[in-house]
């Protein structure tokens, strides 16, 4: 019986980890995207930045209905188009510094 | 009535006033009535129309997205990545949410991420028209050969 207990035992552990996980992509996914908007890249990169951030709101509606599987990979590619996001709008300040204006 | 059932079910429980047989069902409870074949037919015909049609799929909410996908195409072949990138995103992005949805069986969702899809599709047909999103010169190498007289 005891054998038994264990498994049951974890089930609520399992279930409080994927809101755990969840919460670490959606604030790695949340940081990168405030880094993309401070480089301007809702103008120097639109595609990937707006593409990013309706991952971003859809991973956090997924995860208020609890569905934290399909959250956690939304908030995957969240982060990972705010990281485009990012290195594009580097690059095209690289290329021509101030040739997009940052809006505040 | 009611109590007066539960506490002669208790008290059969208890075994206080049990059946003589086991099987036998409780004191002035009639027995169920027996189901014929063809009702048992009917039952497990209903059953399996039930689970045929959960698993079936929402032609309509189908059709939505394949045009979906299919106007995208479209807009993306008219240069929207260049024009119209925001658009561009956010139709793609409730496409893939639309499909996310019908997986979960939530129809009205989808259907709703399908209107913001089509919204968006339709603005960025609008702004990458060739009128106003024309292609920037190309640049190429070395001239082309001048044609033959």
């Amino acid at each position: 019986m005891p054998r038994l207990q264990v498994p049951f035992a974890l089930v609520p552990l399992l279930f409080g980890c994927g809101s755990a996980v969840y919460a670490v992509r959606a604030t790695r996914a949340s940081d990168e995207l405030a880094r993309a908007e401070q480089l301007g890249a809702a103008r120097r990169a639109p595609y990937e930045y707006q593409f990013a951030l309706e991952h971003f709101e859809k991973a956090r509606s997924e995860a208020l209905e609890a569905d934290y599987g399909a959250a956690i990979r939304l908030a995957e590619v969240a982060r990972e188009y705010a990281h485009r996001a990012v290195l594009l709008a580097q690059r095209v300040e690289r290329a021509d510094p101030g040739g997009v204006s940052i809006t505040p | 009535m009611l109590k007066r059932t539960i506490g002669r079910d208790a008290r059969w429980l208890r075994g206080a006033g049990a059946p003589s047989s086991p099987f036998a069902p409780p004191r002035g409870r009639r027995p169920l009535p027996a189901t014929g074949v063809k009702s048992r037919g009917a039952f497990i015909l209903t059953l399996a129309g039930l689970a045929l049609s959960g698993c079936a799929r929402n032609a309509p909410l189908d059709a939505r997205v394949d045009q979906l996908a299919a106007d995208l195409a479209e807009v993306e072949a008219l240069g929207a990545m260049r024009c119209a990138p925001r658009e561009l995103a956010i139709a793609q992005s409730q496409l893939e949410f639309a499909r996310l949805e019908r997986e979960q069986g939530d129809t009205a969702r989808s259907l709703a991420h399908l209107d913001v899809g089509d919204e968006n599709v339709r603005a960025a047909k609008l702004l990458a028209a060739p009128a106003l999103c024309a292609t920037p010169p190309e640049v190429t190498g070395p001239s082309a050969p001048p044609p033959a007289p």
